[in-house]
């Protein structure tokens, strides 16, 4: 038993050094220089295995059951919707639109910040370089792992069935997807800082929390502006499917219209959206420039 | 105390950019927009019933259907997980090819000032609602895993091709030269100068963005796009918590293990080792 292991391992590791290529040249003068190791040809083979079996697994099996004619002959159908969408804009729904724009924008900003205010002790918990000699800030990254495993959507989901439906359970989806992304985003800058002034400013008799405030802080407080703000962003692209399950906002008129195959209607819906996304960019854009 | 320090080192202190107007002025916008934000806080309140739901979800998460975990029969939570991640990897590989040339189109270093029609587009993909272009897709392909590979793939474009961008304005434009120099052909150049400062960071995002559709692709069955949203979506509207339950763990470890890897295998591209 053990030799046949050792026999398969044995196999394995060969298999591996010939798929790893390591090349070596003499030059002119009778150096020898050895190509750093290769697993381009390693990973490839792994890649096109993986890509051949979710091919089989999800395309060939589709053009098996329906017949490859049956996909072409169906793809203007994607462009219907599209067509209706461009054609029939309704301009005059934008007045129904308003309300829910701002109402979306406003859990953007409640949840933002609120997500902001729990996350912001948490990312100073979870830096190794600030908390030395721990296990603590593992376990928390642990944590915001698991956070961050589930899409605002299945938090939205969960809420409804407790909370029932409205902008309650987007705002406190929001706040939790905030949370999870945040922390980790800021934990990240916290462990790139320079930690030689916090010590200095620490040798030269002040307290902790003034060498804190004096030299941590000023380090990061930039980065984490930017980051709030992309947040923000991203928050109000998320609320466009946090309607789904009736989480208020624009989500849930976009959700309607789509239902009852409004077309026109959709299209406002979105491009309102686009336009207010676009703004915020160019205002984050600019405030960023401005920080940095 | 003023005394001891060294009059210079006070001056330029006493010099330092004032902000406390620009302070004032922008903590008074946000208490503004966030008291503007507050009424959205309509609380519900908790009835005897929202109790009862979230002790049943609570106790379901640490008690899911183990049959529907360990078993490899049509519709159990491993052979759904490996829907979700094949929709994922296909729809990330197709994103990623279609990124290609909205990437090279939209680059300043590449098409100059044109490079606005590009990023408009780009934008416009970004914020386009990818329930609604699973619903155009769904027409297409009909119900199922294609759907969602299609919807992934369009959707990935607005990330990755942004992402490239990045990449590809910031080619080291010296190692050109030095090709030309040195008497290298066009393609010579396209492949010893542009192509190796391309790939590591094409892979990273195109790694990155795996890890970010494998979450999107466990949603997409809500509209009927395959992976593990439909059984989740089903299961909860049908308070059977514990199938339900299933499904999150089933997302919580496949979630976990790209994201590990992603991780390890991004740092190794990027940083060498």
């Amino acid at each position: 038993m053990k030799t046949l292991c050792l026999k398969i391992s044995n196999f394995f590791s060969n298999f591996r050094e010939k798929l790893v290529i390591r090349r070596t040249m003499t030059l002119a003068d009778g150096t020898e220089i050895t190509k750093p190791k290769s697993y381009t040809l390693l990973s490839s083979l792994i890649i096109l295995f993986i890509f051949i079996y979710f091919w089989n697994l999800i395309v060939s099996s589709f053009f098996q059951r329906f017949g490859f004619q049956f996909f072409i002959t169906r793809i203007p159908n994607f462009f219907t919707i599209l067509n209706a969408m461009v054609s029939e804009v309704n301009f005059s729904y934008f007045e129904r639109v308003i309300d829910p724009l701002f109402v979306t924008i406003q859990i953007s900003i409640l949840g933002t910040f609120i997500g902001t205010l729990i996350a912001l002790p948490i990312a100073f918990l979870a830096s190794q370089n600030l908390m030395k000699n721990s296990k603590f800030p593992m376990m928390i990254k642990f944590g915001l792992s698991v956070i961050r495993t589930f899409p605002t959507l299945v938090y939205a989901l969960l809420f409804s069935f407790i909370f029932g439906y409205g902008t309650f359970i987007g705002l406190l989806a929001t706040i939790i997807f905030t949370f999870g992304i945040i922390s980790k985003m800021m934990y990240e800058v916290i462990e790139t800082i320079d930690l030689g002034p916090f010590i200095a400013i620490e040798a030269s008799g002040a307290s902790k929390l003034v060498a804190f405030r004096t030299s941590i802080i000023p380090q990061v407080i930039g980065r984490f502006y930017s980051i709030i703000l992309y947040n923000f962003e991203i928050n109000l692209r998320a609320s466009a499917i946090l309607g789904f399950v009736g989480a208020g906002g624009i989500g849930l008129i976009l959700n309607d219209q789509m239902s009852l195959k409004e077309y026109g209607n959709v299209s406002m819906i979105v491009l309102s959206l686009l336009v207010v996304v676009i703004i915020v960019e160019n205002i984050s854009r600019f405030i960023r420039g401005k920080l940095s | 105390m003023m005394k001891t320090i060294n009059p210079s080192v006070f001056e330029i202190y006493q010099a330092r950019p004032k902000s406390f107007v620009r302070n004032i002025f922008t903590g008074t916008i946000i208490t503004f927009l966030l008291i503007w934000s507050l009424d959205v806080i309509n609380y519900p309140g908790i009835t005897e019933s929202s109790i009862q739901i979230a002790q049943n979800i609570l106790k379901a998460f640490v008690n899911p259907t183990w049959n529907l975990i360990f078993s490899l029969e049509v519709d159990s939570i491993p052979v759904l997980m490996f829907e979700t991640l094949g929709i994922a990897f296909l729809g990330t590989l197709l994103g990623s090819l279609l990124s290609l040339p909205f990437a090279f189109l939209s680059s300043k270093n590449i098409v100059g000032n044109f490079a606005y029609i590009g990023s408009t587009i780009i934008t416009i993909i970004r914020s386009f609602p990818f329930f609604l272009l699973a619903l155009m897709f769904v027409r297409v392909s009909g119900p199922g895993p294609l759907t969602g590979v299609l919807t992934i793939g369009v959707l990935s474009i607005g990330m990755i091709s942004k992402m490239y961008i990045e990449v590809i304005e910031d080619i080291d434009p010296g190692i050109l030269q030095a090709l030309d120099a040195s008497g290298a052909s066009l393609f010579q150049k396209i492949r010893f100068g542009i192509i190796p400062q391309l790939t590591a960071n094409f892979i990273s995002v195109m790694i990155y963005r795996f890890e970010i559709n494998v979450k999107n692709a466990t949603v997409l069955g809500i509209v009927g796009a395959g992976g593990i949203g439909f059984t989740l979506l089903s299961a909860m509207s049908a308070f059977r918590w514990q199938d339900a339950s299933a499904a999150l763990w089933g997302i919580i470890i496949v979630v976990l293990f790209v994201e590990y890897f992603s991780t390890k295998i991004r740092k190794k591209l990027v940083s060498g080792e």
